[in-house]
């Protein structure tokens, strides 16, 4: 066989497509630029050089995700999205706006219009690779859903787009929690409710006011108290869907610690269900990495010293923790346009 | 303020672009190839204006600031 020959056989077109991404830019170059990543990753790329257009690709294609930039001639990113999120055929397609600039207003107004996720120039491409995955993986999950559970998922989103700072948080602690139980060998039913309980286990704080969910100073005692009952919450929420059976002891039990001082049924130990346990490290990881009205963002190396603190303070299994914490090290991958 | 925010993010757009395409022709090139140097200079410039151009937004921002006081 000669060498073309060869080529020809392992080059064969991929049989299935990662998703379909519909990108929108009014800067042609731009469009090319994403397009090249994204066909290069195995997406297949759908282009729209302004809002008009990508509305009535959209509707017409179903994307499995769009990516759009904020600042657009006419109709801008803001207003694509909110239409898309405004229309029932539609709402459920996943949006990420790109912006060149990284103003906490247009992260708002972003969210306000219903944006699932930000991107900020110069485009990173894991960065990107990351987010459409998840998103579209999201996508998926949520189009086979029975009507009752994608109820409870978008509830847990909405809670998630209160607060601005928490976005996308959800996701990420689908991605950790799930990672982990796989690493750990657990079955793919087990891995499956660490998926869904990502995104469901603060679904209880619908029940709490924005005024204290939202409170950047102190809580009172009271506040906190209100606080502790999302766990509480979110399992009546889940209640008695068949589908959410594994997940519940999720939402009821990730703030619970080995020493039996976590909320809101005060367990010990083994008596704390494995996948909670689980769902509280990368939760604590998530928030301590994740700027937050009170505090900036850490480094991961940070997060990974405070949780060895709670480990020594008897809250976290120390297996556990250093099983996630190798696996983030080896995980972590540098960015692409470090020197 | 407006027209400033619209210039740096029609600057930072054709940056990113820049930088972009560098990184494309980067990773498509061999190691050994001639005119890496060349593309990451193109690159390093690219990167080299968005930083400039954050610490002018940045002072802009101050003198801002500074007159509503
Ligand atoms: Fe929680």
């Amino acid at each position: 066989m000669s060498p073309l020959e060869h080529q020809t056989v392992t080059e064969l077109p991929r049989a299935t497509s990662l998703g379909k991404v519909l990108v929108v830019d009014d800067v042609s170059a731009n469009v090319d630029l994403l397009n090249t990543l994204l066909s290069r990753e195995g997406y297949t790329v759908l282009t729209a050089s302004d809002g008009q257009q990508a509305l009535e690709i959209v509707a017409r294609e179903h994307p499995d995700l769009v990516l759009m930039d904020v600042m657009m001639p006419k109709l801008n990113g803001f207003g694509v999205c909110e239409q898309i999120k405004q229309n029932k055929a539609t709402r459920l397609t996943p949006v990420v706006l790109i912006t060149a600039l990284c103003k906490r207003e247009d992260r708002i107004q972003g969210i306000n219009a219903g944006a699932d996720d930000f991107l900020i120039k110069p485009i990173n491409i894991h960065e990107l690779t990351a987010r459409a995955r998840s998103l579209i993986r999201l996508k998926r999950y949520t189009d086979d859903l029975d009507t009752a559970e994608s109820v409870i998922v978008s509830l847990a989103l909405v809670i998630e787009a209160r607060d601005a700072y928490t976005d996308g948080h959800c996701n990420r602690l689908a991605d950790y929690a799930t990672a982990l139980g796989s690493a750990l060998g657990l079955g793919n039913e087990d891995v499956a409710a660490l998926y869904r309980g990502g995104y469901l286990h603060d679904v209880g704080k619908v029940g709490i006011p924005d005024a204290v969910l939202l409170k950047s100073g102190r809580l009172t005692q009271e506040e906190y108290k209100a606080i502790q009952q999302h766990p509480v919450i979110g399992d009546r929420l889940c209640g008695e869907l068949r589908s959410l059976r594994r997940v519940r002891p999720i939402v009821r039990h990730h703030h619970e610690r080995l020493d039996g001082t976590g909320y809101p049924d005060r367990l010990t130990g083994d008596d704390i269900p494995l996948l909670a346990q689980i769902m509280g490290i990368v939760d604590v990881y998530d928030a301590i990495t994740t700027e937050r009205p009170y505090k900036p963002a850490v480094r991961s190396d940070r997060a990974f010293e405070e949780l060895m603190d709670e480990v020594k303070q008897g809250w976290r299994r120390r297996d556990l923790v250093e099983e996630f914490i190798r696996l983030m090290q080896l995980t972590r991958r540098p960015a692409i346009d470090t020197p | 303020m407006n027209d400033d925010r619209i210039f740096l993010h029609d600057m930072k757009n054709m940056l990113g672009i820049i930088i972009g395409f560098s990184n494309l022709l980067l990773e498509g090139m061999p190691e050994e190839d001639p005119h890496r140097g060349d593309v990451d200079e193109i690159r390093l410039a690219a990167e080299g204006a968005i930083a400039l151009l954050a610490r002018w937004s940045q002072a802009n921002l101050d003198r801002v600031k500074g007159d509503t006081r």
